[in-house]
């Protein structure tokens, strides 16, 4: 069986992993390892943690190894996983953080009121400093820099019921369905969490004075 | 179309799942209605805005000890898989072997505890020998002495007796080896067949050897001498200590046998013993012979003896002695005088020996149902903890319920506890864990990750809008455990502006 070949579903090589081919398991990382890991970045907001929390996830996808049965998508499979992972790290880290899955407490500001805290950078972010040019100078370089922190930052703000929807379903590309499946809850409460995110993220742009439709 | 329905819609619609039929629903719900058709074009612009946003990526390090330990573990898997068929087979054996020794065990020890046939068989067996040394002092050469002194011990052989005896003797050394029984049934069976095996040794119990063994053996005793007489003397220093164990004086107890009434039926199996002496004890059947003096005791008797009728029956050279010096209850049946009292007492010991059995397994009952109980206990502990780390906080809380009210004691007990409190959590249920987390506060004060549930109780105050029941709490875990001091103050920061917050909200 050709890896690369993209037909080749996660479900075929987890099976095939499952069988004792370490070559399947190599490729299902290669396919996950990205969108996974940025997905721990968001929900963690720490890359250290995030390193830590991937490591856990996959370590707990080869135990599984042997028990584990295509009932369901492996990415769903897999999503569901992380959920628990980063639930088990946030709550380890719930008494270093003042943050908290029940309480989230942000001294920046009520990104729900739209209350500013102030540009990331100190100042008002123009159009110009964030739209890509051809020729992207060492000042538009640390502009873009900026702005892409400027957005991580937000999505870190976001409650983390609304990060977890919104980052699966705009970073890792799952239905809201699947979602539902891995945070568990319903489809419609996926969706509703959506839209208040997506809200909450415009209402943080403009506080951030970050026009809307702005691209990297 | 209502807007609620259009915002679902529009979801669907900016990530491309919406259905062509609702696509066209929406759309002319958006031509109705400006402030959905702002909403969309606003979700649109942030979606875009943060779509371009890179996802970082795992370090190749990170990446290459992740597929390092899955080659790893097949790897480990594979190695394990040879060497479990050969391990296997023995450990297969070994456990049918304990099987096999178990069944045995359990099918011929019941036997023992119960049966009356082995006391008659050493009563037998005793009167035998008393009678083939009765008629060895009176008239037997030395040559026939040997002979004489190896019949009883083919009555011991003997296919009805004999084997019986010795075959259970040696089960109940063997479970005594092993360490099977209880200590109240080996008492029971040692009681019952001490005598005979110690009759079986000193007979030397070997089927075909036993002849020229015995020979071999009386042939160094003086032709003139009583042989018997001599080795019952012997018997009689032991006899002599069990007594003294007793408190009875020996002498006052040595005396004749009885002889034994269905001798001629045990001499039929008995193919080795020379015809003449077969055809000579056949009359001794016929007319019961006197008793023979046994011991040295018995000797200074010999003469009174021949006149009296037969004494109670001696305790003979085997009288069974533990090694704690109490006489067991076989002593009893050696010593009755009547078949109606050894009946009694027959039926005494058989009592005596299911009431023990009975204890035995009753015990043995009690002591099972105690181990499935125990058993069962951390099974629930562990069922909660497995559960717990599945996160499937409702049957994790579930068992550690379960456990709980089995009211354990000790470090799992108060675990238990600890884990049910963050499973009601878990599971949103807020006055519950604080309720578990009161308990333990309470009630285990000593409790080691006592910091943890004082902070986790502050949560749930939190949560449940008890500030002020919160912060007292966090400060208590501030004071007592250092190593919380910076989250529990942080904590009560958070506390105290969400209070400040609340109270700005509400109303003048």
């Amino acid at each position: 069986m050709d890896r690369l070949d993209r037909n080749v579903t996660d479900e075929t090589l987890m099976e095939s992993y499952a069988g004792g081919d370490a070559g399947a398991f190599e490729e299902l990382l290669e396919r996950h390892r990205r969108p996974l890991f940025g997905y721990l970045c968001r929900m963690l907001g720490s890359r250290e943690l995030a390193e830590d929390t991937f490591q856990e996830i996959f370590i707990r996808v080869i135990n599984s190894r042997v028990t584990y049965k295509n009932t369901a998508k492996f990415a769903t499979w897999l999503y569901r996983i992380a959920h628990n992972s980063c639930v088990d790290a946030l709550r380890r880290e719930n008494y270093r953080k003042t943050e908290s899955l029940f309480q989230p407490v942000d001294p920046r500001g009520d990104p729900l009121t739209g209350s500013r805290a102030g540009a990331a950078n100190g100042g008002e972010m123009l159009i110009q400093d964030v739209v890509a040019g051809s020729d992207p100078g060492p000042d538009e370089q640390l502009a873009r820099k900026q702005l892409s922190e400027t957005l991580k930052k937000c999505i870190e703000r976001l409650n983390p019921e609304q990060r977890e929807v919104f980052v699966l379903r705009q970073y890792q590309n799952l239905p809201f369905q699947e979602i539902g499946r891995v945070v568990g809850a319903s489809e419609s409460t996926v969706k509703s969490r959506m839209r208040y995110a997506l809200n909450n993220l415009r209402s943080m742009l403009v506080a951030e004075n970050i026009p809307e439709g702005v691209t990297l | 179309m209502n807007c609620k329905k259009a915002q679902s819609f529009m979801m669907d619609y900016l990530y491309g799942e919406i259905e062509p039929h609702k696509q066209a629903t929406l759309k002319a719900h958006l031509q109705e209605c400006p402030k959905c058709a702002e909403e969309l074009a606003a979700h649109r612009a942030t979606i875009a805005t943060f779509k371009e946003l890179r996802p970082e990526e795992p370090s190749s390090q990170l990446v290459g000890k992740v597929a390092a330990a899955a080659a790893e573990d097949i790897r480990r898997q594979e190695s394990a898989r040879a060497p479990r068929v050969w391990y296997w087979k023995p450990a297969l054996a070994a456990a049918g072997i304990a099987a096999v020794v178990l069944i045995s065990l359990a099918h011929f020890l019941p036997l023992n505890t119960r049966s009356a046939r082995p006391v008659n068989n050493l009563i037998a067996m005793k009167k035998n020998e008393k009678t083939f040394g009765d008629q060895k002092a009176r008239s037997m050469s030395s040559e026939s002495v040997g002979a004489q002194r190896a019949a009883p011990s083919r009555v011991i052989d003997d296919e009805s007796a004999g084997k019986d005896i010795i075959a259970k003797d040696r089960e109940a050394k063997t479970s005594r080896d092993l360490g099977i029984v209880s200590s109240q049934r080996t008492e029971s069976v040692e009681a019952q067949y001490a005598a005979p095996s110690r009759i079986a040794e000193d007979e030397t119990v070997t089927a075909e050897g036993r002849k020229s063994a015995t020979a071999s053996r009386y042939d160094e005793i003086a032709p003139s001498q009583d042989a018997h007489n001599e080795a019952a003397g012997a018997k009689t220093e032991r006899l002599g200590e069990t007594f003294a164990a007793k408190g009875i004086p020996p002498d006052s107890k040595a005396g004749t046998e009885p002889v034994l009434g269905d001798r001629q039926q045990q001499l039929a199996f008995d193919k080795n013993i020379p015809k003449e002496y077969r055809q000579e004890e056949r009359k001794n059947l016929a007319s019961p012979p006197p008793s023979a003096p046994v011991g040295q005791a018995g000797l200074a008797q010999a003469g009174r003896a021949a006149e009296e009728p037969a004494p109670p029956m001696t305790a003979g050279a085997s009288a069974p002695l533990r090694s704690d010096g109490v006489v067991v209850e076989a002593d009893r049946m050696e010593l009755a005088a009547s078949p109606a009292k050894q009946q009694e007492i027959l039926s005494d010991i058989e009592k005596t020996t299911k009431e023990k059995t009975d204890s035995v397994t009753e015990s043995s009952k009690l002591s099972a149902a105690g181990e499935l109980k125990q058993r069962k206990v951390p099974d629930e502990f562990a069922r909660g903890n497995a559960y717990f780390e599945m996160r499937d906080f409702r049957r994790a809380a579930t068992s550690y319920e379960d456990f709980i009210a089995r009211k354990p004691q000790g470090r799992p007990a108060v675990e238990a506890m600890h884990r049910l409190g963050l499973s009601y959590q878990e599971l949103g249920q807020f006055e519950k864990a604080l309720s578990v987390y009161t308990e333990i506060i309470d009630n285990y004060p000593d409790y080691s990750d006592m910091g943890n549930v004082l902070m986790a109780a502050g949560d749930c105050y939190l949560t449940l809008g008890k500030t002020e029941d919160a912060i007292r709490t966090f400060e208590i875990a501030s004071e007592k455990f250092p190593g919380l001091h910076d989250v529990a103050r942080q904590k009560i920061e958070a506390a105290k502006e969400k209070t400040r917050i609340t109270n700005r909200a509400l109303p003048k």
